[in-house]
């Protein structure tokens, strides 16, 4: 992953790719608090139609969240994270997180994120926007 | 109106979650701390030696799923709809927070899979000295 050049607004991007085991999505539960039965507990998935367990929104977005911190790592911050759940990502499932620079309005940059299920579909929509502390590299 | 599950069993209606539109949690207090810092981290797949906080790390601060009877009393199951952070003064190792979770607004929609309630609650993180820090917005769904 490498800095934006973000006066080519546009045609910067970058991804990544996480998979949720059941041990992370019991790590994600303990640490923010969310044991909601339905990221861990299987017949209680399954009785709600879902086939497998299903990954946190909030870790979707957690995982966004990183990719841009670490991104601009040292050059900027995130003020604004805005994302919608669109399909549902499940355990043992590779998810791919990306963000692509869409503008700058100052020091401010404006990102699209999103996450993808293996079959290329966008479970999560969203922007964000970043506030540069430094100018572009 | 009156919602039915699956199985024709009434649950709670629409109007009630209407009429619940204000409804606040207990106010919290949490601390952005090192241990917990590291476990967030870790869960997230951050290094977890690293003392940047997330910008979303207030996940954490809200109570998931939230406990509003008239929500309980509506459909089967939540649904996570989406989530916005404002973060008007990033957090650090350290900060406390208050906040109070505030239920803002209802919509029903009918859906592939039936009625479904789109839910939204704000809740604002204010430092000791009454800062704003972050502001979260999550549209819950119940169905």
């Amino acid at each position: 992953m490498t800095g934006p050049r973000i006066e080519e607004t546009g045609s910067e991007e970058t991804t990544r790719v996480e998979t949720a085991s059941l041990r992370t999505l019991v790590q994600y539960a303990g640490a923010s608090g969310d044991f909601y039965e339905m990221h861990y507990d299987i017949p209680f998935a399954q009785a709600r139609g879902h086939r497998e367990l299903a990954v946190h929104g909030l870790l979707k977005t957690a995982w966004l969240g990183r990719l841009v911190e670490e991104w601009f790592a040292g050059r900027g911050a995130i003020t604004v994270l805005d994302v919608s759940y669109r399909g549902m990502d499940f355990r043992d499932e590779p998810v791919t997180c990306g963000g692509r620079v869409t503008g700058r309005d100052g020091a401010r940059v404006a990102l699209e994120v999103w996450t993808a299920s293996a079959d290329g579909t966008r479970t999560t929509i969203g922007t964000a926007e970043v506030e540069l502390t430094e100018g572009p590299v | 109106m009156t919602d039915t599950d699956d199985t024709g069993t009434v649950t709670g209606s629409f109007e009630a979650l209407q009429a619940a539109v204000g409804w606040t949690a207990e106010q919290r207090v949490d601390v952005v701390e090192r241990r917990h810092l590291r476990d967030y981290r870790r869960a997230i797949g951050a290094d977890e030696d690293g003392t940047d906080v997330p910008v979303t790390i207030t996940a954490c601060f809200l109570t998931e799923p939230p406990t509003m009877p008239e929500a309980l009393a509506y459909g089967m199951g939540w649904i996570n709809g989406g989530d916005r952070f404002e973060v008007h003064r990033p957090l650090q190792l350290g900060d406390e927070v208050t906040s109070q979770l505030t239920f803002t607004g209802a919509q029903e929609k009918v859906g592939r899979t039936g009625t479904l309630a789109l839910l939204t609650f704000v809740t604002e993180f204010r430092l000791p000295d009454g800062t704003l820090a972050v502001r979260h917005v999550g549209t819950r769904v119940r169905r």
